[in-house]
This record gives C-alpha cells, structure tokens and sequence, in this order.
C-alpha cells in the first residue's frame, strides 16, 4: 500500500525550478517543477544532514545542488553528480491530477 | 550595458558572476580564470578525489546558464590591474575595460623558503596538483609510497588521513605540539592527534623541516623518476620517503594588484560591504573584510562557505554602486567541515578567537562525539564538533545567539 502525498497545486510551483519540501511518513522529499514535469527525490543529501531544498536547481541539467558542500543530484535517478556526496538519494513517482502534485511513496 | 569583470573562476568567482546577473539587469559578466580548466569545487581535492584518482567532471562546479550575458575565458591569469583606467590585462596581453571590478582570486600554498629539491615536494591545491600527486602515488614498482605530510593543518591532515586510507605510510611533521593546534586548540588537536595515531598515521611534532634533498638524483643513472627522498629535521634527524606533500599555509593572490595602492596587507582589504574602492570588490578567500556579526576588525578567512556566501552577496553590492537600492552590510557566521578518516569536524563562529586557556568541553565525551566552546570576552564566540552530525542546526544558533550578546555588551562598554 503507497502514500500519497498532496504537495500543493501546480500554480504553487515556479516553472523554473520551483520547489518545495514535502513529509513524506518520516521523512522529508523534495518537490521540484521544471517545464510541466515535476520531480520528487530524498530531501536528506547522501553525504551530510542537509535540506536539498535549500539549495539551487539547474533546470538545464536536471539537477539540484547540496548548498552545504556542492554536491549535485540528478533530480531523475537520485545520483550525485559531483563528490564530495557518493550515494544516492530516494527518488519518488510524482503525478498531477486535478491540477494538484501528488508524491507516491 | 555596464561591464563587470570577476577576476578568479573559483567557487566564489562562480557565485559571484551568477548573483551580478541575476541582481543587475543592465549588465554582462566576463568571468576570467587563470587555471586551464573550467570552474572546480576543491575541497573534494584532499579528500574523495584523492582517493578515487577522479576526473575533473566528478568536481566540476555548475556556471548558470545566462546566455551571452556571461562570456568566460579560462587558462590565462590577470597580471596586472590598472585602477585608474579600470582595466586588467592577461598573461598574453589581452585587456579588459570595466565598470566593476570582483576580485575573487582565492589563495596559492606557500612554499618553505629552505634548501629543496621541487620536483619531489608536492603542493595540494588545484586539480593539477591533486592529479601530480595521484600519478607519482602510482609510479615505481611498489603500490605503498612513504609520504612525508609537512604541515598538520587542515589539509595536511586531511591529506594524511586519506593517503594512509589508501595504503600509504604517511609521516606528518609540524612544529606545534598537535596538530590543527591554533585552530582547534591543545585539547581536541590532542584528541584529534591521538585518533590519527591509532589509524597508522606517523607524527614527528614540535620539529620544522630545514632541507629537502634526493639522495639518488646526481647519478644520472638509476631512480631519477624515483629519487629517495630526505627529509632533514631541525633535530637533525632525517625522513627518508618517496614524496612530501607540503601544506603549510597559504598566500593571498593579489601580486597582480600591486602598484594599485590598494591595501594588501593581507589579502586586499575591503569594507562591510566588500568594497575595495573605486568599483573593485572582493569576495572569498582573497578578501580581508570586517564581518560585523563578531565585530569590526577585518580578517580573511578560508572557508568554502565564506567562498560561497559572498560570492552570493556580492551582487547587491554591485547593484548598489550602479545606482541601485542600498543593500545591508555583509554578515554571515562563519563555517567549515573537514573530514578525516570518520572524523567530522564542524566549526561555527570564530574558534580561532579564543586562547587556550579559554577552549573547553561544554558537550559530550571528548573520545566520542564531543562540543568543544570557544570564549572571547568570557563569551562564547565559536564551537567546533566532533560527530554530533545532527545538532548542527542547533549549535550554529547558540553561537549566533552568544556572538549578538557579545556584540550588545561590546557596544555598551
């Protein structure tokens, strides 16, 4: 049985890269717009405590960046891109319906 | 259209080229680096990167796509600054006219002035050196080198830490009596030292290298690629290895600025506002600026996030001097980390303020997860962790909230 979980309507949402951190049970996913594709992955950076969604998203790559020490994570697989982080993070099934984003956990 | 020139395609050039654009519209970048490659994050250097040998893509720093806004040159370093004219020129002649200028040219090791052979003594500070480094580790027949770190600073340490990691034999050598000592202070540098100990690094404290010599290099013959090393000691004891990593300190970057009449004392000094005068700024490493959530004395620091954070900043500066809105002064509180073996260190505030006699435990078992406080002023002014790595939303506010009363108290005195 999967959660699901409302993360807000999609006007909520910057096309730019626009994001949000959603509860996920007992953890935290952040929620990312680029174009009219949403992507949801582990909030929590692989390589220490700190919220992914403070830092930047690079809309052109698809990735957001790990304000802390500069690691990047591909928003589609989850995967670091750059050290010094060297293991991924959860990814999520994200859909719109009824114009609202909703997380599959 | 005004022109802004960001001097340093470093960490802190990279932010500081992406906040002048997205905070001033009437305006294009060129960001100019002197290393041949595009923009890097280093401090994976002395760390994972070491390890793994990787290659420059697994470091690579983003640049923000801002079309033709933002043009880049790398490979040719700033020689020189004419302030009047408002120009910088390259290595190759080339001149560039601006209306601003950001200085974000970081720092370059400093080398011991004594008796040395340079091609077996090894800097740690860009890609090129991490990748020397990494192939003379793989050259000869053995798989093991002996290293002599020299300097047990952060990045000596760490170095020590990932090469032995890595099957290494490493010697650090270092004149203070631990190491990280004026940083961290004699309790947990001890502590530190003793945990490097009983991962297989070798220390020789309280000595200071006075030669370097290859002891096979004159022959002509055999071992030119792999001279044995001697390390001669101010106790006139000697180290023989394959290599030495030196990492005693750092210099600013700003030979290109003199003549300029700037203050370059330490770094180039600049305002609360990271203004140099006469539309130069500087960000990073590079800059010696008064941060006012300690007090007004300015210093430089060397910290990842001070590259970052005022790279950030820098662009309301700009904004500011163009015409626009004024913009608050520059204030963060200070942070690093280092890693070494499972080691995480984490400091917040400015530990370095403190004396001796004025660091101690305040949380934990110094052998396990730990707090060690720093005091200035019978307040506290930075704490550095051990581990604790989820508190450390909490101890930065506690530093933030001691740093304001100190503040308050030194403005009423």
């Amino acid at each position: 049985m999967s959660n699901r979980i409302d993360a807000g309507s999609v006007d909520e949402f910057d096309r730019n890269g626009g994001l949000k951190k959603v509860s996920v049970g007992s953890h935290d996913v952040v929620v990312v717009r680029i174009e009219d594709d949403f992507y949801a992955i582990g909030d929590k950076c692989s390589h220490a405590d700190i919220s992914l969604s403070e830092g930047d998203v690079y809309v052109e790559d698809c990735e957001i960046e790990c304000w802390k020490h500069g690691s990047t994570f591909s928003l589609k697989t989850g995967k670091p891109q750059t050290l010094p982080a060297t293991k991924a993070v959860p990814v999520y099934e994200v859909v719109v319906e009824d114009q609202r984003v909703v997380v599959i956990a | 259209m005004k022109s802004v020139v960001v001097v340093g395609a470093s960490l802190s050039g990279v932010r500081a080229a992406d906040s002048i654009l997205k905070n001033n519209d009437d305006v294009e970048v060129t960001l100019i680096g002197g290393e041949a490659h595009p923009p890097y994050n280093r401090p994976p250097l002395s760390k994972e990167a070491l390890a793994l040998g990787v290659g420059l893509e697994s470091i690579k720093l983003k640049v923000p796509n801002h079309g033709r806004r933002l043009s880049t040159t790398y490979g040719k370093p700033v020689v020189k600054h004419e302030r009047l004219t408002k120009e910088v020129i390259l290595d190759d002649g080339t001149l560039f006219s601006y209306d601003c200028l950001v200085i974000a040219t970081g720092i370059r090791p400093r080398r011991l002035d004594i008796p040395r052979v340079d091609s077996v003594i090894y800097p740690l500070r860009t890609f090129d050196d991490m990748n020397r480094i990494v192939a003379r580790l793989t050259l000869g027949p053995s798989s093991s080198k002996r290293i002599v770190v020299l300097g047990a600073g952060f990045i000596g340490c760490e170095v020590a830490a990932t090469l032995t990691t890595l099957g290494h034999a490493v010697t650090v050598v270092a004149p203070e009596d631990v190491p990280m000592q004026k940083p961290l202070g004699r309790e947990l540098g001890g502590e530190i030292h003793r945990r490097h100990l009983e991962n297989g690094v070798t220390f020789m404290m309280n000595v200071r290298p006075i030669a370097v010599h290859t002891s096979k290099d004159q022959s002509g013959k055999t071992f030119v690629d792999q001279p044995d090393v001697e390390v001669i000691l101010s106790d006139a004891t000697s180290i023989y290895c394959d290599l030495v990593v030196e990492a005693v300190g750092s210099i600013p970057n700003t030979s290109f600025l003199d003549g300029t009449l700037f203050d370059l004392s330490d770094g180039i000094l600049v305002d609360d506002h990271l203004f140099a005068g006469d539309g130069v700024f500087a960000v990073g490493d590079v800059a010696r600026y008064p941060n006012l959530i300690v007090d007004e004395t300015p210093r430089r620091v060397e910290h990842w996030g001070l590259a970052v954070d005022s790279g950030r900043y820098v662009g309301k500066s700009v904004r500011s001097y163009f015409g626009g809105e004024a913009t608050e002064a520059f204030s963060t509180l200070p942070a690093f980390w280092s890693d070494q073996f499972d080691i995480r260190i984490q400091s917040f505030g400015l530990p370095g303020l403190a004396n001796d006699e004025a660091i101690s435990l305040i949380e934990g078992d110094v052998k396990g997860d730990c707090v060690f406080g720093y005091h200035s002023d019978d307040c506290l002014v930075g704490v550095v962790a051990v581990g604790m790595t989820k508190e450390h939303g909490r101890l930065r506010a506690m530093v933030e909230d001691s740093l304001s009363q100190r503040r308050d108290l030194l403005q009423s005195s």
